[in-house]
C-alpha cells in the first residue's frame, strides 16, 4: 500500500474514532480491497475469503471507538484481520478433524448393492415357480431334490433325458415370463 | 461480490453498537458509587433521579464523539471532589444535610463547586469552549448531588462561579 492511501486509512479510522460517521464511505474504500486482497491469500476458497473478510471489516468497524490516534491505523486493522483469520483457520481444522471419524460416504459398501440383491431375489422367485411346474424326476435328473444318477441307465440316455427336462425347463420359463 | 452499499450499512451498525458498548463502559464506574450513595442517603428518591439522569447522559455524550468522552471525564472528576466532601460532612456533622442556607456547609460546598467549575474550565480550554463546558459541568453538577442532593444544589452554584472565573483565567489566544 502506497503511504498515501495508508495516510488515509489512518485519517478515516481516527475520524471514526472521534464519531465522525461520514468517514465509513472513506474507510469502505481504502480498507476493504485490501482486507479481501489479505484474506483471499490466507484462505484458499473465494467464497470463504469473502466471508472473512467482511467479517473482519464488521469487527474493526464495531473497535473503532477504541482506536488510539498514535498507532498506525493498518498495522492496528491488521492485527485484527491477523487474529481472526488465525481463529477462523483453527475453527475450520477442529471442525474438519470432529467430523472425520463419522465421515460414512467414503466407506465402501462390501456387499452387493440393493439393487443387484432385489433383482437376485426376483430370479430365485422365478426359478422356484418354474421349477414347480415340472415334474419330481425331471427335478432329480437336474440334480434339485437331492436326486442322485440313475444306477441302471446308460450314460447316453441320461444325457437325453437330461437334455429334455432342460427343455422342458426353458419351455415353462417362455410361457410364464415370455423370452429371456 | 460483495455490495459496497449494503457493506457500508451493516459496517455502520456494527460501528454503532461497538461504540455504545465502549460507552456504557463507564456504567462500571458509576454503579459502585450510585449503590453507595442509595445506601446512605436518606433522600433516596432525588438520588436515584440524579443518579439514572447522570448515567443516561454519561452513556449518550460518551456514545456521541470523543469529545463527549472528554466531558464526561473531566465532569466525573471535577464532581468527584463535591461528591466525596458529601460523604466525609456526613459522617463529621450528620445535620449537615438539614442545615440552614447560610451554614459553613452550604459555604464548603459552594467553595468546593468553584473549585469544580474551575477544574472544568481549565480542562475544557482550547476545545470548543462553551458546549463543551456546559455539558462537563453539568455532569459535574449531577455527580455532585448525588453525595448529598441540598449540598449538591449549593455546589452548582459554585460550579457556575468556578466556570466563569475558570474561563476568565484562560488566555484569549488559548480560547480562540
Amino acid at each position: 500500500m502506497d503511504p498515501e492511501r495508508r495516510k488515509a486509512l489512518h485519517v478515516a479510522i481516527s475520524r471514526l474514532a472521534d464519531g465522525d460517521r461520514s468517514a465509513m464511505k472513506e474507510l469502505v474504500h481504502t480498507l476493504w480491497p485490501v482486507l479481501l486482497d489479505f484474506a483471499r491469500r490466507s484462505v484458499r476458497q473465494e467464497q470463504d475469503a469473502e466471508d472473512i473478510a467482511q467479517e473482519v471489516f464488521y469487527r474493526i468497524c464495531s473497535r473503532a471507538a477504541e482506536f488510539d490516534r498514535d498507532r498506525d491505523g493498518l498495522s492496528w486493522a491488521f492485527g485484527i484481520a491477523s487474529y481472526e483469520i488465525l481463529s477462523h483457520r483453527r475453527k475450520q481444522q477442529r471442525l474438519h478433524r470432529t467430523l472425520q471419524p463419522f465421515n460414512f460416504a467414503t466407506v465402501p459398501d462390501p456387499g452387493c448393492s440393493q439393487e443387484e440383491q432385489t433383482i437376485r431375489v426376483q430370479l430365485q422367485s422365478a426359478l422356484a415357480t418354474v421349477l414347480g411346474e415340472i415334474s419330481v424326476s425331471e427335478q432329480a435328473l437336474l440334480g434339485l431334490n437331492g436326486g442322485g444318477p440313475l444306477a441302471n441307465v446308460s450314460a447316453l440316455a441320461l444325457r437325453k433325458r437330461r437334455q429334455r427336462a432342460l427343455d422342458r425347463v426353458r419351455t415353462v420359463w417362455r410361457r410364464l415370463y415370455g423370452e429371456p | 461480490m460483495v455490495n459496497l452499499e449494503e457493506l457500508e450499512a451493516h459496517a455502520l451498525r456494527a460501528y454503532e453498537v461497538g461504540r455504545f458498548r465502549v460507552a456504557s463502559r463507564v456504567i462500571l464506574l458509576l454503579a459502585p458509587i450510585i449503590a453507595l450513595c442509595l445506601l446512605e442517603t436518606r433522600e433516596r428518591g432525588p438520588c436515584a433521579c440524579c443518579a439514572a439522569l447522570l448515567l443516561v447522559a454519561s452513556i449518550w455524550l460518551r456514545w456521541q464523539d470523543r469529545a463527549g468522552v472528554e466531558h464526561v471525564t473531566t465532569g466525573l472528576l471535577a464532581g468527584g471532589i463535591p461528591l466525596a466532601f458529601a460523604f466525609v460532612l456526613r459522617c463529621i456533622d450528620p445535620h449537615c444535610a438539614s442545615a440552614g442556607v447560610f451554614s459553613y456547609c452550604t459555604a464548603i460546598s459552594i467553595l468546593l463547586g468553584g473549585v469544580t467549575g474551575t477544574i472544568a474550565a481549565l480542562r475544557a480550554r482550547g476545545a470548543n469552549a462553551r458546549g463543551s463546558l456546559a455539558f462537563a459541568a453539568a455532569i459535574a453538577a449531577l455527580a455532585a448531588s448525588l453525595g448529598c442532593f441540598r449540598l449538591g444544589l449549593a455546589s452548582v452554584v459554585g460550579v457556575v462561579v468556578g466556570i466563569v472565573l475558570g474561563s476568565a483565567s484562560v488566555p484569549r489566544d488559548a480560547r480562540a
